[in-house]
């Protein structure tokens, strides 16, 4: 069990958007939290990341409570729907945020960074800065910045959600393979039915501030209102 | 350390922007009340009444309003005639440049400049008896100093202006206004239709905050009033430094009834302007 | 018909624009202006000589006025850029911001008199750092309405972004806000600059007279009907916000390249 999330409750001016929500994930696995927009996704990803506080409830990672903790030492990367690459730095220099924060040597840093590049398929794209290159560039760039200091978890917040269908699809794909290259570890939000099927090991479907956890993705697409079923007859009747 | 910070910022705001307003408010309304000051007898409510009685308080509240809404129309129907009308040369090169000039110029800069204009023996005054239209000094008008606060007027124009004109073309770039244009032409309105219909009320809605912001700030001017002004009516900052900077001890009292007016005045006046905001951003 | 509206747009231009600028420089070379002369007698430089020679104390409230104003833009666009990011994410930010306003649209002299007797009894009044403190009260609240548009939801991600990659609130700030806000710091500075260069009200109220920035000297030499020496002061008071709209403009066109 990498990380363990017990009875976390969060209110906003007195209104409860997350209600008692629990959940594990494994070691390399990635969950899909499903949800209509406002359901309080990116409230949950937000709590795990520190950058909100929860009003009950804790946060282990392997068996250790990070509740307490500041977000910048908890490890934990959070990918916003856009790429929110920093404007003043170039591509690579995106990449290399993490560790040049570390002070991690500077031979270190190229030689990573370089490998990074070349698996994301960046490399002609080095030195460009981010108003340079296309919405799918920015998100892997987004991808590289986060994957390259190496965090235990990984928080996706809809991180497609801004692109066109067909570069969607590619970065469906790419998330797929760097997902087992580089052994990830993620939550994965998204408020579309197939990305989240495609996306996840396991599924949970949120609504109302609850949390509903599937044993398997059977049982996610047998029940009503995941709208999976809906779906699948749309396809079968059209 | 982010509440350390938290705490330091607000100290800070307090420091030098809620406390001394509060402090001076309160200070003029104590005096005003003769709770304080050299005068002081204990608590009293006439100042405000002799404030009251004698309409002077009053007339200067009428002209400093009328001096800013006369003002105000003049830059604002202009800019938007001008901006309209010459947008595609204001938008890029050598206006762009030259619009900017005027917004250099300090107030008691402007008003210096148009008493050297505008007066008897000003720039204009000599032109116009260099060129035979007038024959001595005394036929140019009075145009400073004057009874119609032609000159005070005009300094309030020439420094808003620019701003409103700045303000509307820059509008009609970042609003895309040209597509609203185009939309009601295709929906068969006319030239005249479109400017009166389509463009002046976005362009006055868009910009009520900032023509509201600029009444208040005309309406507390000093350096122009005091420079291009006739001793009566004064305006509401000229009355108040009269009252409490001249030598008449027995004046000061009143000085601060003024000065409450003004302030609560304005106070209101922000109020009405920040739900305006809300409301041209909510658009 | 319309060649002419074209005509009366250039010329209606130029003299709002460029007329009130050369009087003013023809002014300062003159002496001798007297009725019905539309130009002076003779040119001469010597109100400008005097400036570089010394010759009359404008040279000192010129570079008094740029001390005061460069120490208050600096002050007031640090202290507001902070202020503004409290207020912003503050729960009360809307009455925050609406007491911040109260300082910037009161007309400084009339705020100047109710301050006067704090300033005395402080030992502040008609001395520089009075001057400046006082100046600050209206240039602070000035940079933090400026800033306030800044903070939104976008920026506060970026700083998430640094924090859940490791970087502490501090790296942050010196590594992503502060190269985000550079260009609007900039212009800050320069607004605040010439807030405290223009200033008068509070300037001439809190400093007493003693404190003599170029707009106090001008206002001097009015009442004195020196006319030519009010020129060149207005002059110099015109030069850095003139220079400073050339920059900054400059600077606008090259961001959007």
């Amino acid at each position: 069990m990498l990380i363990e999330i017990n009875h976390i409750t969060k209110c906003f001016s007195g209104k409860p958007v997350l209600s008692d929500i629990s959940l594990k994930v494994d070691m390399y696995e990635t969950l899909s939290i499903l949800g209509k927009s406002g359901c309080g996704k990116s409230t949950l990803l937000k709590i795990i990341a520190g950058i909100e506080k929860p009003d009950e409830g804790s946060i282990l990672v392997k068996g250790i409570d990070i509740s307490k903790q500041e977000p910048h030492e908890r490890n934990i990367v959070y990918l916003f729907q856009e790429a929110l690459l920093f404007p003043n730095l170039n591509v690579f220099e995106n990449i290399a945020f993490g560790l040049r924060i570390k002070k991690i040597e500077k031979k270190v840093i190229t030689q990573q960074v370089s490998v990074m590049l070349e698996r994301l398929g960046l490399t002609d794209h080095s030195k460009k800065m981010p108003h340079q290159i296309s919405g799918g560039q920015k998100q892997r760039v987004a991808f590289g910045r986060a994957l390259i200091i190496n965090p235990p978890l990984i928080l996706l917040d809809e991180p497609f959600s801004n692109l066109d269908t067909e570069t969607r699809s590619q970065m469906q794909d790419l998330y797929k393979k760097v997902a087992i290259d580089f052994h990830i570890t993620a939550l994965f939000v998204t408020h579309d039915i197939k990305e989240a099927l495609l996306m996840g090991d396991r599924m949970t479907y949120l609504q109302d501030g609850k949390l509903k956890v599937y044993d398997s993705k059977q049982d996610f697409m047998n029940d009503e209102i995941t709208g999976a079923k809906k779906e699948i007859s749309f396809w079968n009747n059209i | 350390m982010k509440n350390n910070t938290n705490i330091l910022s607000l100290a800070l705001l307090f420091i030098f922007a809620i406390i001394p307003v509060m402090a001076g408010l309160g200070y003029a309304l104590l005096y005003s009340f003769g709770v304080v000051g050299a005068l002081n007898q204990g608590f009293t409510w006439q100042y405000w009444r002799e404030a009251f009685a004698d309409n002077s308080i009053c007339i200067s509240f009428l002209y400093s309003t009328s001096i800013a809404v006369v003002a105000l129309l003049l830059s604002v129907t202009t800019a938007l005639l001008v901006s309209l009308r010459y947008y595609q040369p204001l938008k890029k090169g050598f206006y762009s440049y030259l619009i900017n000039l005027p917004l250099a110029f300090p107030p008691i800069v402007a008003a210096f400049f148009f008493f050297q204009f505008l007066s008897k023996g000003g720039v204009v005054s000599r032109v116009a008896y260099q060129t035979s239209i007038i024959h001595a000094v005394h036929q140019f008008p009075d145009l400073t100093n004057d009874t119609y606060s032609i000159g005070i007027i005009l300094t309030h124009w020439f420094l808003s202006f620019p701003f409103f004109l700045l303000l509307y073309t820059g509008l009609i770039k970042t609003q895309r206004l040209n597509l609203f244009f185009q939309l009601a032409e295709s929906l068969g309105a006319s030239k005249r239709q479109i400017i009166f219909r389509v463009a002046i009320p976005i362009l006055i809605q868009k910009s009520l905050p900032n023509i509201l912001l600029y009444f208040i700030f005309i309406f507390g001017a000093y350096e122009i009033p005091v420079l291009l002004g006739r001793s009566y009516p004064e305006s509401v900052s000229v009355l108040a430094v009269r009252k409490l900077q001249k030598f008449n001890m027995l004046d000061i009292p009143q000085g601060y009834v003024v000065t409450v007016i003004y302030t609560v005045f304005v106070l209101f006046f922000i109020l009405i302007i920040l739900k305006q905001k809300k409301l041209a951003y909510a658009h | 018909m319309r060649i002419k509206f074209s005509l009366l747009f250039h010329a209606f231009m130029i003299v709002i624009c460029i007329i009130p600028i050369l009087i003013l420089f023809a002014l300062s070379f003159s002496k001798n202006w007297a009725f019905p002369a539309i130009l002076a007698d003779h040119f001469s430089p010597i109100a400008w000589q005097d400036l570089f020679s010394g010759g009359n104390d404008i040279r000192h409230s010129l570079l008094l006025s740029l001390l005061i104003a460069l120490i208050v833009a600096c002050t007031a666009t640090t202290i507001g850029f902070f202020i503004s990011k409290t207020i912003a994410y503050h729960n009360f930010r809307r009455q925050l911001l609406f007491l911040a306003y109260l300082p910037f649209v009161l007309s400084p002299v009339i705020l100047a008199l109710c301050l006067k007797f704090y300033f005395i009894k402080l030992s502040l009044a008609g001395t520089v750092s009075g001057v400046m403190i006082a100046q600050l009260i209206v240039a602070i609240p000035y940079s933090i309405i400026f800033f306030s548009g800044f903070w939104n939801q976008r920026v506060k991600a970026f700083a998430d972004i640094v924090n859940t990659l490791g970087g502490t609130n501090m790296l942050a700030l010196t590594k992503v806000l502060i190269p985000l806000a550079k260009p609007l710091l900039l212009i800050c500075f320069f607004q605040c600059f010439l807030i405290s260069w223009f200033e008068y009200g509070l300037t001439s109220v809190i400093g007493y007279g003693k404190i003599q920035t170029l707009p106090i000297k001008v206002y001097q030499f009015l009442i004195e009907a020196n006319i030519f020496y009010a020129a060149l002061s207005c002059c110099l008071l015109i030069m850095p916000p003139v220079l400073l709209l050339w920059i900054n403009k400059s600077i606008f066109l090259k961001r959007l390249y």
